[in-house]
């Protein structure tokens, strides 16, 4: 090999290592001065996909969603409330009174001295007052009793036998035999008391048919030798049939109250109410009533009324004689039964559809139901000491209405997410895609506020809307009846730049979800429509991202 | 007539997009070594004797870059030096992307010339890794799905392969007056796998932000020797949940390869030469996991209310989309093939010291070939040293530049091959790195080219 091909060689062999080293070593360089990477997504996501009836609606306003479905899936909105009677004793009977005197003539005395025995016995109806016109014919005792109390001033053996043919039990007679024998001290006194639980008592065997109760008196003197009688002694016998209570008690029971029910409603699809004008065509408020009582009772309407959210109250006023209504209720051959009535008040009889177009936040009733309103005597009541009454007042609204403007305003605490450093937001784009199947429109905004105080006063500050212009979900297309037949889509979009996101995460603490319902148009009018349970809103929110990502590699 | 119609067609032979191909396109020109005949069981060597040490006889190593470069990563940069993903996304140039990693080492060779026969043993080691992610999943991290509004993006094609395996070989070799065959049957001792099969992704965005995604995945994944990834399989908690060596069990995993070639001499000048390399399969038995996922479709359009609202509901929805993605375990035995090369080459003798030659890889991945083109000079300097060098095009790159040489000095015949030189001189267009070395002890008669 000629040398200067030798030096040549390792000449450029050096130049190629020297050129080779440094080529290799900038992009080392370069690939450690690499320090992250990062990337640009566009992404798009769909968020929510959902639906609502009007019942998942209600629901997300108020906790007593309480709708109820036609058979023709027409819906209605129904409020309930009730009231029970509690075990009463409606009447109050006031003790009869049994009180005889006996006294022997002269001749008695002397027929008594010869024979040395004197019998007799008398017969004779205890009344009873009524003081509310009463006739009572028949008494189931549950707590009572007969006081005696007798005093005999005769020196002898007295033997007494009472007998109360209509007080039985059992089928039995309730007999006393009291001895009151002479000791050597006059009067002879005995006190005691009768027990009557579980005994009846038939008023109806005296001579006018109710209000007395027989008995008899069964006597014999026996004389003591050697003991006097005179003109003056005397047998007296007085005793108080006491009747407590009562298990049942039959007869004509006098007027009386069977209670008074005063009651109130909330109606919590108003409670977010803030300005409007709602119609509800047909509301009606159905009183329930499950009666056992056998009496006419009678049912007086005494309070009405609504109050609005500013706290003005409405009256219902039921049309004249409208107010007062019977029940129906069990004869006495059907004593026991529980037989069912209902009233209805709605726009036939009272003005109730104007007043529910105030949008009330509450209802307000009262109620009096009273016995023997009319007071017919001959009326045969049977009452026991478990009455059942039930009464339950709906207030049925029929969702068949017509909104001009209803707003409804929804707040609460806001709390947004600041972005992480690493990601930088240039926008998002939100879609919401909505098919309305309801009869009702509705514009929606979305304001993101803050808590301020102005002149002393806590008030909040407005930071910022989601939408620039107020989104608008037209109402389904309403045929003559009101139903939808058509639905309504609509597509919206709003962007919100990173900056601004940014922002309102710094400032905004609340939102204020405002929105303004009215029902469908008709040229230009607004029409009277009809909720059903398979109408449906839609919708989907989607959004639309864009940012920068860092991720660092070391 | 034949003989040009011939030489046109190995030209233009090749309609693929080049993606991979392996290195030793320099190794090819080398005849005299051993490792040569990897390559063509038919290749003759000037020695009667060849004797390989364990692991100085010789260890390749290679990576290749497919759909970019470096140059890609860093024109891809920001400002601020960056990575752009979006940027990397539109300037790789290809459907996919990918990497291929191999190694193979010569733990002892031996091969002897009986007359006219040779015949040869040989035991080494080979890893290749080979990893391809479709171009649009890139695109559709760096750009975000909404960039694809409307329309179905197509994922298919991502697969990855890694084996690695101990070869031992016997190849007999038959020379005639004009031509020589050969084959090799290869058995194959599996060490460790991981492939995938049947990948495919579909991911369908909609037109608005409010339309439904629908994804559809689908595929299943193997592995051979690793840990199980799951918590349980077939009702039974994982106990396998750390890599551990006792589990490497090659004798258990086997597989049998063929290779086959044969040379032809037209002219005292001209020689044809053809082989198939590596067609075989190994079958992965021992410690095995296969993760299939049955083509799943999910429609995602939004959650409801009480989605977003009950933690309960949400939760339920959450574990419903883990278990239809949730892939089902198995531990059945599969089998992989290798990958198989098709290899033509022309030579024309010069002189009898310079030598021309043309050479067509396809290398069979994935179930494309991928070719590759190489015109190589060698120059016998004295009587053992052969110097060789070439350039070919293949991955979609012109600028690949082969050099090797071996030298025999005494019985010890060293050699090195590098098949992409100018990764030294502007290693930012690299794609190809490729590096082969190593030293045999050869004997024998010497048998010279003839002269012209």
């Amino acid at each position: 090999m000629k040398p200067g091909f030798k030096s040549n060689f390792k000449f450029l062999l050096f130049a190629f290592v020297l050129i080779t080293t440094a080529c290799v070593k900038d992009t080392i360089s370069q690939l450690e001065g690499i320090n992250s990477v990062e990337v640009n997504p566009q992404l798009s996501i769909p968020l929510v996909n959902d639906k609502m009836t009007i019942k998942d609606l209600y629901k997300t306003y108020a906790s007593q969603a309480n709708i109820i479905e036609g058979s023709d899936k027409f819906l209605s909105f129904l409020f309930e409330s009730g009231d029970t009677l509690p075990q009463k004793q409606f009447i109050t009977i006031p003790p009869v009174a049994i009180a005889y005197n006996m006294n022997m003539d002269q001749n008695a005395i002397n027929a008594f001295n010869a024979l040395g025995t004197l019998s007799n016995s008398i017969t004779n109806n205890a009344p009873f007052t009524a003081t509310n016109k009463e006739r009572l014919k028949k008494i189931g005792v549950k707590i009572g009793n007969i006081s005696v109390s007798i005093s005999s001033a005769f020196k002898h053996n007295l033997s007494l036998k009472i007998t109360y043919p209509s007080i039985t039990k059992n089928g039995v007679a309730l007999v006393d035999n009291i001895n009151l024998n002479y000791t050597g001290t006059s009067p002879i006194v005995v006190n005691k008391t009768l027990d009557l639980v579980g005994y009846d008592i038939d008023m109806t065997t005296g001579t006018n048919g109710y209000n007395e109760i027989p008995y008899k008196l069964d006597f014999t003197l026996t004389k003591i030798a050697g003991s006097t009688t005179s003109l003056s002694d005397q047998l007296q016998i007085n005793e108080n049939v006491n009747i407590v209570d009562y298990s049942y008690i039959q007869g004509y029971l006098g007027k009386f109250t069977v209670i008074d029910v005063s009651s109130s409603q909330a109606f919590e699809i108003f409670r977010r109410e803030s300005d409007g004008n709602v119609f509800i065509r047909n509301p009606r408020i159905i009183h329930k009533l499950n009666n056992n009582i056998t009496a006419p009772i009678t049912a007086k309407i005494s309070n009405l009324s609504i109050e609005t959210g500013n706290g003005s109250s409405y009256p219902v006023n039921v049309n004249l004689y409208k107010d007062t209504f019977t029940l129906a209720y069990p004869n006495i051959n059907q004593k026991g039964q529980l037989i069912y009535s209902e009233y209805k008040i709605d726009s036939s009889n009272s003005n109730i559809a104007t007043v529910f177009s105030r949008a009330p936040q509450s209802f307000f009733y009262s109620l009096n139901f009273i016995a023997n309103y009319n007071e017919n005597v001959n009326e045969d009541n049977y009452l026991t000491d478990n009455n059942k009454f039930y009464v339950t007042t709906d207030v049925e609204l029929p969702i068949e209405i017509k909104i001009l403007d209803y707003t409804v305003r929804d707040t609460g605490a806001l709390s947004m997410t600041a972005i992480d450093n690493n990601l930088v937001l240039d926008w998002a784009k939100v879609t919401g895609s909505f098919q309305n199947y309801f009869p009702i429109s509705s514009t929606l905004q979305f304001y993101f506020i803050k808590d301020d105080t102005i002149n002393g006063v806590r008030s909040f500050k407005y930071i910022d809307s989601l939408y620039a212009e107020q989104i608008s979900i037209p109402s389904g297309t309403v045929d003559a009846n009101g139903k939808v037949f058509l639905p309504s889509s609509v597509i919206n979009n709003t962007i919100m730049t990173g900056e601004r996101y940014a922002n309102l995460c710094k400032t905004a603490n609340k939102y204020v979800l405002l929105a303004k319902m009215h029902t469908a148009e008709y040229l230009g009018n607004y029409q009277w429509v009809k909720v059903y349970s398979d109408q449906t809103l839609s919708f989907k929110l989607g959004v639309e991202v864009k940012g920068t990502y860092k991720a660092k590699l070391k | 007539m034949f003989k040009k119609k011939l030489i046109t067609y190995f030209i233009f032979a090749g309609i693929s997009i080049n993606l991979f191909a392996q290195g030793d396109l320099t190794l090819y020109q080398l005849r005299n070594l051993n490792q040569s005949s990897y390559l063509n069981p038919a290749f003759f060597s000037d020695y009667n004797t060849s004797l390989g040490l364990p692991v100085f006889s010789g260890i390749a190593v290679g990576v290749q870059l497919s759909g970019f470069d470096l140059n890609t990563v860093f024109n891809s940069r920001t400002s601020d030096s960056l990575v752009n993903l979006g940027n990397f996304y539109s300037a790789i140039n290809s459907k996919f992307f990918g990497a291929k990693l191999f190694q193979q080492t010569d733990l002892f060779h031996f091969r002897q010339q009986f007359g006219h026969y040779q015949i040869g043993l040989n035991i080494g080691t080979k890893t290749n890794c080979n990893a391809l992610i479709s171009k649009e999943f890139i695109g559709f991290a760096a750009n975000g799905n909404a960039a694809f509004a409307g329309q179905n993006m197509s994922f298919d094609g991502n697969d990855i392969q890694v084996s690695s395996y101990v070869e031992t070989g016997l190849s007999v070799a038959r020379e005639f007056e004009r031509f020589t065959v050969g084959a090799r049957v290869k058995l194959l001792n599996g060490i460790a796998n991981v492939s995938s099969s049947g990948f495919a992704m579909n991911y369908q965005t909609g037109a608005i932000s409010t339309d439904p995604t629908i994804v559809t995945l689908g595929g299943t994944m193997n592995s051979c020797g690793l840990p199980y990834l799951q918590d349980s399989i077939n009702g039974v908690k994982n106990q396998d949940s750390t890599f551990n060596f006792s589990n490497i069990k090659p004798f258990s995993n086997v597989g049998v390869a063929f290779d086959f070639g044969a040379t032809y001499r037209v002219s005292p000048r001209f020689n044809i030469h053809a082989s198939v390399i590596d067609l075989g399969s190994i079958k992965w038995t021992s410690h095995v996991y296969n993760y299939n996922l049955n083509s799943v479709n999910i429609t995602y359009a939004g959650l409801s209310y009480n989605q977003i609202n009950d933690s309960a509901t949400k939760q339920q929805y959450t574990d419903s989309l883990k278990n239809l993605i949730r892939t089902k375990s198995s531990n059945n035995a599969y089998s992989t093939p290798l990958t198989t090369k098709i290899i033509f080459g022309a030579e024309y003798d010069v002189t009898f010291r310079d030598r021309l030659g043309l050479l067509i890889q396809f290398q069979y991945f994935s179930g494309t070939f991928f070719p590759s083109y190489t015109f190589s000079y060698n120059r016998k300097v004295g009587t053992n040293w052969d110097i060789a060098a070439n350039y070919s095009y293949y991955n979609n790159s012109f600028s690949n530049l082969g050099i090797g040489t071996s030298v025999k000095w005494g019985a010890f015949q060293m050699y090195i091959i590098q098949d992409d030189i100018l990764m030294y001189i502007n290693p930012n267009d690299m794609r190809t790195a490729y590096l082969r070395f190593g030293c045999n002890m050869v004997w024998g008669q010497h048998r010279p080219r003839p002269r012209f």
